[in-house]
């Protein structure tokens, strides 16, 4: 379980955002929104331990997947980077995902889309308890990613991780979320699954 | 056309040709045979004095000694590094000292080391360590520092023990960074130890390259002059086409 209490993050002196809370309970995915520059990011790098803050962070062991794409160790074979990472077999996942041919290729050798496959499966079977997702599909085109969102979303109940997840596509939020989080520069919403695009671009707006 | 005057061999046979035109060139108008000698005379030295055992005598001399100097440098840069990395203190310390020696030349030493050790070989590893030492030993801890910037927020993820990280991260991230410095730390030590055997001849028993480059300059055999002057030229071109292949394998 992740719980952020009263968490604040000032960057050259200015805080992003008012104190939040936000609960994360094992078996769910909850989406965090916002607009660019709002703090989302630094979220996640305060729960993983790379930016001070404010406040109060309880969280299991954690993995963070990171926006920047570069996670896997390109002087390995994708194969030895998932081995050296996780320790409960993959290979079931990487083969509905349609990736084993891939698995012997350097990552250098796949495209950005197949790199962010594979970053993500090897933080789900990396035994940790929860992740921590920065737009981690945002190379893939949408029926891929549909598809792994769907099958992801199935993994987190299946494996009892917990997720948080930064997206800026409202329809991948609606799809995979158990809450959606509104983060502004004043408070943290709680977003309706069913919220309309015109009505959560005005409360984006706020 | 303009493609194929850009491949690789065409641009080497194309630089070796001009090289020998206008040597020919600088022969015909020098007039003066002892001093330039033609190709056609230096290419039959050459192919005499390469079945001489003074000849290979000399050349492994040089070359050993430059293997010494070299592994001797890797192991004190190691070592020194290792040191840094223990502690910030520590570090800090080194990072002075490389601040006041690095700009100090190699050469200004040999008085102080041929006080202990005479001129010998001794004081000729030393020197050529010197000549790299501080300038690897600096860039070492650079480029260990931009390793650590690069991968350490993807290492908290892993919960791995130092050795583990030391193994799967820190050494194959850094390996190009430090096969790029091992290839300009090369040229330091081969260029030193050809000056200081130039410069000191014939050392306490030691004899090579550079030594019989002047011993034969003196005894104005200048053709087997050119041949050594070559010979050396070639072996650092096969030594970095060596390291540069190397460091080809790790970049990533």
């Amino acid at each position: 379980m992740l719980s952020i209490t009263d968490l604040s993050i000032a960057i050259n002196g200015q805080n992003l955002f008012l104190p939040i809370n936000i609960n994360v309970e094992t078996n769910s995915i909850t989406v965090l929104m916002g607009n660019s520059g709002i703090g989302k990011t630094s979220i996640l790098n305060a729960i993983s331990g790379n930016l001070k803050y404010n406040g109060n962070i309880a969280c299991e062991k954690h993995f963070t997947i990171f926006q920047d794409n570069n996670q896997l160790f390109p002087w390995y074979s994708i194969r030895k980077n998932l081995d050296l990472v996780c320790n409960q077999t993959y290979i079931l996942t990487v083969r509905d995902w349609n990736l084993e041919h891939l698995l012997d290729y350097k990552p250098d050798e796949i495209s950005g889309g197949e790199r962010q496959r594979f970053t993500l499966i090897r933080g789900m079977y990396s035994g940790a308890k929860i992740l921590l997702c920065d737009e981690p599909l945002s190379g893939l085109d949408s029926l891929t990613r549909y598809f792994v969102l769907k099958d992801f979303k199935n993994k987190i109940t299946e494996l009892n991780l917990s997720c948080l997840w930064i997206t800026h596509d409202l329809r991948e939020a609606k799809f995979i979320s158990n809450n959606i989080k509104l983060l502004t520069k004043t408070k943290l919403l709680s977003i309706k699954r069913n919220i309309s695009e015109q009505s959560f671009i005005k409360k984006l707006g706020n | 056309m303009s493609n194929l005057l850009l491949k690789n061999w065409v641009i080497n046979i194309i630089s070796i040709a001009l090289l020998i035109i206008f040597w020919q060139l600088l022969y015909m108008i020098a007039d003066e045979t002892l001093v330039f000698p033609s190709i056609l005379s230096i290419v039959t030295v050459f192919f005499k004095i390469i079945q001489t055992s003074l000849f290979w005598q000399t050349y492994y001399q040089t070359v050993i000694t430059l293997i010494e100097a070299w592994l001797i440098t890797i192991f004190s840069v190691s070592l020194s590094v290792s040191i840094c990395l223990l502690s910030p203190f520590i570090r800090k310390i080194f990072e002075k000292y490389c601040y006041f020696f690095m700009p100090l030349p190699s050469f200004a030493t040999i008085p102080i080391f041929s006080l202990f050790f005479g001129l010998s070989k001794t004081t000729m590893l030393l020197v050529m360590v010197l000549s790299v030492y501080w300038f690897l030993s600096y860039q070492t801890l650079i480029a260990i520092d931009a390793v650590k910037i690069k991968w350490n927020k993807h290492i908290k993820n892993l919960n791995w023990n130092f050795t583990k990280i030391f193994i799967h991260v820190y050494i194959p991230a850094s390996a190009p960074i430090l096969f790029g410095l091992n290839n300009v730390s090369w040229t330091y030590i081969w260029r030193t130890l050809i000056t200081l055997e130039i410069a000191y001849g014939a050392i306490g028993g030691y004899f090579g390259l550079g030594s019989y480059l002047i011993d034969v300059k003196n005894k104005l055999d200048i053709d087997i002059m050119y041949v050594i002057l070559i010979s050396i030229a070639l072996t650092g071109v096969i030594i970095n086409n060596g390291f540069d292949k190397l460091s080809k394998k790790f970049n990533w």
